[in-house]
């Protein structure tokens, strides 16, 4: 199980569609090189002025979840293809011009993930990665969001009639 | 991807001439072997146009695709194969080669739940190699070409060049061990009953790699 650090907790990523921002920007720096884009908190971001509004009880993470809206720029599907030590690497498809489908890497640090994605952090596993802007209470604050896909499990009948077509094609295969 | 800094000419009949064309992640390999006798090695796709970069190349010389006579897909990776059954498709003279383990029983039912392409963004390197076999069976050119290590593949004849020599294709790899290595690896993919569905994760090691030595022999 990684470490998340304290910080990791703020900068606001949450869960199955629902998000939370720290009382400063979730803003990220990013950077491309190659195929590879890397992304880190901004320095003023992760700083001892920052400071989390935490909600204390349901009625009131309720409450903050109303005023909270995200507005995606740009989003991306993303596949688990590597897990490090301390960050994952997603191969990511542009949503907005998905018909390509051509794949960039993209290197996220664990620390951009809340607790509960980590059971869902496998190699294979599906994510949506969007940027945007979150507004709080009326403030619009840069910020940007990682949700899991909950995936269904694969059936009987799934995996019988898989193994069924694979058997037919082998035996259409010869060789010289 | 622009065609602008490459020659539109063809080679000479008595030229071996290898063009690489890829965005230098997964590339297509595409050789002239005499006398307007071409291979093709491995398969990607044009960003811009979707189409298979061999096949534009060919147009863009003004050469015929079916004077391809060996397509070779080294290993089923997405970036290696993405175009590949369009490829095939189009040369219709193409002998087609790859690794044994490649249309195995036992990997196309590792792979086979995994084909599903219209599930998840992005192409899938297991639907392009399904649609490969597909066109191989439809088209009636069974049998494959098996890549093994020191295996000839192709033999041109010198009097069937106009260079005058022997033009020879072969494979050098994979090898049994690492046809071995390949399947405890392709072992750990098989899908449980109710496990949560993924995607194929991608292949950290190359185990089936096909090597191809492109020789001209006196």
């Amino acid at each position: 199980m990684p470490n998340l650090t304290t910080s990791s907790k703020q900068q606001g990523f949450d869960f199955e569609g629902t998000f939370s921002v720290p009382a400063r920007a979730a803003s990220c720096d990013i950077s491309r090189s190659a195929n590879v884009v890397s992304i880190a908190p901004s320095a003023n971001n992760s700083g001892s002025g920052s400071q989390e509004v935490v909600p204390k009880t349901a009625s009131e993470q309720e409450s903050k979840r109303a005023r909270t809206i995200f507005l995606p720029l740009q989003e991306w599907e993303g596949t688990v293809t590597r897990l490090l030590e301390d960050a994952f690497i997603g191969a990511m498809v542009d949503l907005s011009e998905r018909e390509k489908g051509f794949q960039d890497e993209v290197e996220f640090p664990l620390s951009d993930l809340p607790f509960d994605a980590l059971p869902l952090l496998k190699e294979g596993a599906i994510f949506r990665w969007s940027i945007g802007y979150a507004i709080v209470d009326g403030t619009r604050c840069r910020a940007s969001k990682i949700v899991f896909r909950r995936m269904p499990a694969w059936t009987k009948r799934e995996l019988e009639t898989a193994a069924r077509y694979a058997s037919d094609l082998s035996k259409s295969v010869t060789w010289e | 991807m622009t065609w602008g800094t490459l020659s539109q000419k063809q080679p000479d009949a008595d030229q071996l001439e290898i063009t690489l064309i890829g965005p230098g992640q997964g590339e297509c390999c595409i050789a002239h072997l005499g006398s307007g006798r071409w291979i093709i090695i491995d398969s990607c796709r044009n960003r811009q146009t979707r189409h298979p970069v061999a096949l534009e190349y060919f147009e863009y010389i003004c050469a015929q695709a079916n004077s391809v006579i060996l397509i070779i897909a080294t290993h089923w990776h997405d970036d290696h194969i993405s175009g590949l059954a369009d490829t095939l498709r189009a040369c219709t003279e193409a002998k087609f080669c790859c690794s044994s383990a490649l249309s195995s029983r036992e990997f196309l039912a590792t792979v086979a739940p995994y084909k599903e392409r219209l599930l998840f963004a992005g192409d899938s390197g297991v639907s392009e190699l399904f649609e490969v076999l597909h066109e191989l069976d439809e088209s009636g050119r069974m049998p494959i070409m098996r890549a093994a290590p020191d295996r000839r593949v192709v033999q041109l004849a010198p009097s069937s060049l106009a260079h005058g020599y022997s033009c020879e294709i072969w494979t050098l790899s994979p090898s049994d061990a690492q046809i071995d290595d390949f399947y405890l690896e392709i072992g750990k993919l098989v899908p449980k009953l109710r496990e949560t569905k993924r995607r194929l994760p991608s292949q950290k090691t190359n185990l089936l790699s096909v090597v191809t030595l492109v020789a001209r022999v006196n």
